[in-house]
């Protein structure tokens, strides 16, 4: 290392904020829920906060580690491995809310093994990738570049992806192929090849929509939540009605008035609705802020990353949470039809949290290695 | 090269997520900010369940602050029928408990309503029974039942309200605004499934008492002998008035037949009238006293003016009134307590329609006296182009015309006050808590407007005195205190026929006292008493019984000694006889004790300096008190004595200034008294503390 290694300071404290904030919002959306169905009103409060001190345990573990260490095909492989088994293991788990996507310890929660993909993809991508375009410039369109390339790059996207889809969690399953298209994207994957995989995608993306009643029903109350507003339209109508009587400056902290029984899951997906609702117009737009930061370092950490590695891992790790934020915030304020995907940091949910801390303790190393003169190029 | 690739693809990417970003913060202030009043709207709508609950009324007091009418808590019960797992089972159960048929429960608790009411205002016991099913998704809201812990009393001028608790009569309905609390729903805090969060009843404040005029004691003295009198008589309808003439404060409105405001169901809609604004009728004789007092005003007649009343026959424009009884001479006074209708009528044609019909509107007929009670009848009063050439004799003994008691007693008051007409006032004032938010006017002077001078009034006043104590309303006479009043008897128009009936009467009486400061008004009426019918006979005994308990609560001082059964026998000889030689009696007055006698009667004796005075006191056996001479002339002192039936000796010339025996001792009948003539060095005397007697004016 040339350079003595700094903590991007702003990446730290984005995150940090963020985690705070979402433990302040969970405790206001979750309080009366849960003091009338655990006798608590602190239940999920506490939870969230022992998931946190894990996560930032992890963060800071991951920090000090050099990401490099990371580039081992023992590293990379073992995490698709144990990413593999666990997402083929929750099968045989009981489920919940008809699903199997939990990994659950007693009442402290559990984890999501779908989680675990995303953050195996982008490794393994980084990996792969980094270490392809030493070799090639660029993944041209031609079947070369798909046997040698983009096969092996796609295989444990396309296994995890269709697992995923069995749970069924077609919203992560979703996600996880769009922080894939963002790493082979910018790893100089052609045009070409993004526009024969969405002709090959939506095709059957529409199709596990429509074949599916409940996925139906949710893309028909996103269209017009208006037409069965106790019934499909619900979730989303209820969102809108929070968001938009937050007004400016919110109704206040704790003061939400949806979050009592109107809103479901007021304190995992739809808690951007709440936070809305609560600190208003001003209070969202610097959530909104907080994000724009944060993927402001992590690109500036992909930028100055030192070598290719650094560059789609970092950018992964970004896109991850990003997009996870924006689709979202998308879903909330009624731009998309709904998914179970949380908020990164703010959600309830543990193993979310942690993973996401995770990743951002491999992103603040790669961030401390960068080096700002690439800025210049 | 490479990296310079790499780089600008990461810049697609971020570009790509910054639109994103850009995307959502214009959605969030569309919703936010733009939309927001609607969604704010919407969420309200939803999270706020419009629950009417009765309003918690303001209390309605007597002038006393006892209370008439309050408001206490009770509980309803309501069901969410969507929390309701089993209806059937929950209708059978509520069924047996409030004994309301399953079939009309069941309906009622249909799941896609929210909230329906089970059964508002519970008893205790049931609210109990109900609570011990402990069945899911019934609750209960405290709501407000309105309570009249007297009862019958005042039930007319309190009125009653609805299950609702909306204000339909009386002083409830009229003042419903402001006794209502101002959020007459109230919004309660529902989630999504429907459980309540708040009640909200603490936010409510509750509405505006109200303080009325009213007394209550008053208020029973008069509804138990209206209910006596009515008892006695057999009459259908019957009301009481009590007022204070000196500024218009109602402190009794007394009707029969009554009801019980908490279950104002219960009976038959007739009885919740309240006839004291409400009743139409024709005043009869007592209407007199507004024909007499505009011709006093108009300085048309004097009191000692006499009117050959035509042995009980008058034509007027073709058409031959009858007096009730033959009267040949008579003076003013006279009509009034004979309650001549040929007198009447010819006072009233020496005033003229267009006078009369002015001073009848001055006093308040045909229009609403403006009293804070709903309901008002504004009198019937024919405008004088409408009049018939017969209307004048009429409208003068109170026919053609139709007035509210309150009307009537108003119109005595003014007399009674010296000449100004008051506003009845019920209302004292409007408060929450110990704030008084509205004073309805204390009654002062100014309040009122002036309609006949002072003099006027006063005269009036004195003969009201001589129908109570010589004419007829003898019965009116008060044990202790003075009193002034008119009887009437108007037949009522049978419906049938539309002529005046034969049997059907309203028999009357109005009346103030005490004579020089009056401090009750007060209005008798019954609606077809059975057997006797006349107002003399059948209200103004009820006068007599509630101006006597009234002014005994009122500790107003008494002016006539308890107990002593005086009258004016000279006076009452000459009614026998006609009145040839008597104009001289014709201004009755009755001396009072000097420290109640107010500023005008003084003015009034000043301006009678040369008057002179004739005690004469009555026994009940043969025997007569001796009057007081002092200051009368030779010749008054004569026909005084000759009147009584002793023989005068006269002694001296000038006025009487010495006697024997004394005023007030016992003469038999055919005695003598010596009367010392002399000069007119020293004022009239006194009457005996003992005696009650008149003055009587020579000129």
């Amino acid at each position: 290392m040339p350079r003595r290694l700094e903590m991007d300071r702003w990446l730290f404290g984005v995150t940090l904020t963020l985690c705070l904030l979402g433990a302040v919002m969970v405790y206001s959306a979750s309080a009366v829920t849960a003091g009338e169905e655990y006798g608590h009103s602190a239940h999920f409060l506490v939870r969230q906060l022992l998931w946190l001190g894990i996560g930032l345990g992890a963060l800071l573990a991951l920090m000090r580690l050099d990401y490099q260490r990371l580039r081992e095909p023992a590293v990379v492989f073992s995490a698709v491995c144990v990413v593999f088994v666990l997402l083929v293991g929750v099968f045989f788990l009981d489920k919940s809310h008809a699903t199997h996507r939990w990994i659950r310890f007693g009442s402290l929660g559990g984890i999501q093994p779908s989680e675990l993909a995303k953050l195996a993809v982008i490794l393994y991508l980084a990996w792969f990738l980094g270490q392809k375009r030493r070799q090639t410039a660029t993944l041209e369109f031609t079947k070369e570049d798909l046997v040698k390339t983009l096969g092996p790059a796609l295989a444990p996207v396309l296994l995890f992806f269709g697992l995923i889809v069995l749970q069924p969690d077609l919203g992560t399953s979703v996600e996880l192929v769009l922080i894939a298209a963002a790493i082979l994207f910018v790893a100089g994957l052609s045009p070409k090849w993004l526009g024969a995989g969405a002709a090959l995608g939506l095709p059957g993306l529409y199709l596990l929509i429509m074949k599916v009643s409940y996925r139906h029903d949710r893309v028909l109350g996103f269209l017009n939540p208006e037409a069965d507003p106790q019934g499909k339209g619900f979730q989303l109508l209820q969102s809108l009605i929070a968001v938009g009587s937050g007004g400016f400056t919110g109704v206040g902290l704790m003061e939400s008035k949806q979050k009592l029984f109107y809103l479901p899951e007021a304190h995992t997906d739809f808690i951007f609705a709440v936070i809305c609702e609560e600190l208003g117009f001003a209070g969202a737009l610097i959530l909104i802020t907080l994000f724009v930061l944060y993927a402001w370092r992590g690109l500036r950490a992909a930028f100055g990353a030192p070598d290719n590695f650094g560059r789609l891992l970092a950018l992964g790790i970004t896109a991850m949470i990003t997009s996870q934020a924006l689709i979202n915030f998308a879903v909330v304020l009624g731009m998309m039809p709904t998914k179970g995907i949380p908020l990164p940091f703010v959600s309830y949910g543990g193993s979310s949290l942690v993973v996401m801390l995770a990743a951002t303790g491999v992103l603040l190393n790669i961030s401390q290695q960068a080096r700002p003169q690439d800025w210049q190029e | 090269m490479q990296t310079h690739r790499f780089h600008a693809r990461l810049v697609i990417v971020a570009g790509v997520a910054a639109l994103w970003m850009l995307a959502v913060a214009g959605r969030l202030g569309w919703l936010q900010l733009y939309q927001y009043s609607e969604f704010l709207g919407r969420a309200q709508r939803q999270q706020q369940r419009i629950v009417e609950v009765t309003p918690r009324r303001g209390s309605i007091y007597d002038r006393n602050l006892h209370p008439l009418a309050m408001s206490i808590p009770v509980d309803s019960c309501f069901a969410v029928p969507g929390e309701i797992r089993d209806v059937r089972l929950a209708a059978r159960l509520l069924s047996s408990v409030l004994h309301i048929p399953r079939e009309i429960l069941e309906a009622r608790l249909d799941p896609a309503r929210s909230f329906v009411w089970i059964a508002r205002k519970l008893p205790p016991e049931k609210m109990q029974a109900i609570a011990a099913l402990n069945l899911r998704g019934i609750y209960f809201q405290k709501e407000n039942q309105r309570f009249y812990p007297k009862r019958e009393l005042a039930a007319h001028v309190l009125g009653y309200v609805d299950l609702d608790e909306k204000g339909l009569a009386g002083i409830e309905y009229e003042l419903d605004g402001q006794i209502r609390s101002k959020p007459e729903k109230i919004l309660v805090q529902s989630d999504a499934r429907h459980r309540w969060m708040d009640s909200g009843e603490s936010t409510r404040e509750a509405g505006a008492s109200v303080v009325l005029t009213l007394d209550e004691k008053i208020q029973y003295i008069a509804e138990r002998e209206l209910a006596a009198a009515i008892e006695r008589t057999h009459a259908i309808a019957g009301t009481v008035v009590v007022q204070n003439p000196a500024n218009g404060e109602l402190l009794a409105v007394a009707n029969w037949p009554r009801f019980n405001p908490n279950a104002p169901g219960d009976s038959p809609s007739e009885a919740h009238m309240n006839r004291a604004v409400a009743a139409l009728y024709e005043p009869g004789s007592t209407f007199k006293l507004i024909t007499l007092a505009a011709a006093f005003d108009e300085r048309l007649i004097r009191a000692d003016e006499v009117f050959d009343c035509q042995n009980g026959a008058v034509y007027i424009a073709g058409h031959r009134i009858r007096d009730h009884k033959a009267f040949g001479r008579l003076t003013v006074a006279q009509i009034l307590a004979e309650s001549s209708d040929v007198g009447a009528i010819k006072i009233a044609l020496r005033l003229g329609a267009p006078k009369f019909h002015e001073y009848i509107r001055a006093f308040g007929f045909g229009a609403t006296t403006g009293v804070d009670l709903p309901g008002e009848s504004k009198g019937l009063l024919r405008r004088l182009e409408n009049w018939t050439p017969i209307s004048l004799g009429s409208v003068s003994m109170g026919q053609e015309v139709g007035v509210t008691p309150l009307q009537l007693v108003s119109a005595v008051s003014a007399i009674a006050n010296g000449g100004v007409l008051h506003k009845p006032r019920m209302v004292r004032e409007l408060r929450r808590g110990d704030e008084v938010l509205a004073g309805m006017g204390t009654g002062n002077e100014e309040d009122g407007r002036r309609v006949i001078r002072p003099e006027t009034a006063a005269t009036l006043r004195r003969l009201m005195e001589g129908v109570v104590l010589n004419g007829t309303g003898e019965l009116a006479r008060l044990d202790g205190w003075t009193a002034g009043g008119k009887t009437g008897s108007a037949q009522k128009i049978d419906p049938a026929t539309g002529r005046y009936s034969a049997t059907q009467f309203i028999a009357s009486f109005s009346g103030f006292a005490p004579l020089n400061s009056p401090a009750i008004a007060v209005l008798v009426s019954l609606d077809s008493p059975q057997g006797q019918h006349e107002g003399g006979q059948v209200a103004a005994p009820v006068f007599k019984r509630i101006a006597e308990q009234v002014l005994s609560y009122l500790d107003v001082p008494r002016d006539v000694p308890g107990g002593a059964r005086v009258m004016k026998a000279a006076y009452r000889q000459e009614r026998g006889e006609g009145a040839g030689s008597l104009e001289d009696f014709a201004a009755v007055d009755f001396a009072v004790q000097p420290e109640a006698a107010d500023n005008e009667s003084k003015k009034e004796k000043k301006e009678k300096a040369e008057t002179t005075v004739v005690t004469v006191a009555v026994d009940e056996g043969g025997s007569v008190a001796a009057p007081a001479l002092a200051g009368k002339t030779m010749r008054e002192v004569t026909r005084e004595c000759l009147a009584l039936g002793i023989e005068p000796v006269l002694v001296g010339t000038g006025v009487a200034i010495e006697q024997a025996p004394v005023a007030g001792a016992k003469l038999r009948h055919g005695g003598k008294i010596v009367v010392r003539f002399g000069a007119a060095a020293a004022p009239a005397q006194r009457e005996n503390e003992g005696t009650r007697g008149a003055r009587r004016g020579s000129r």
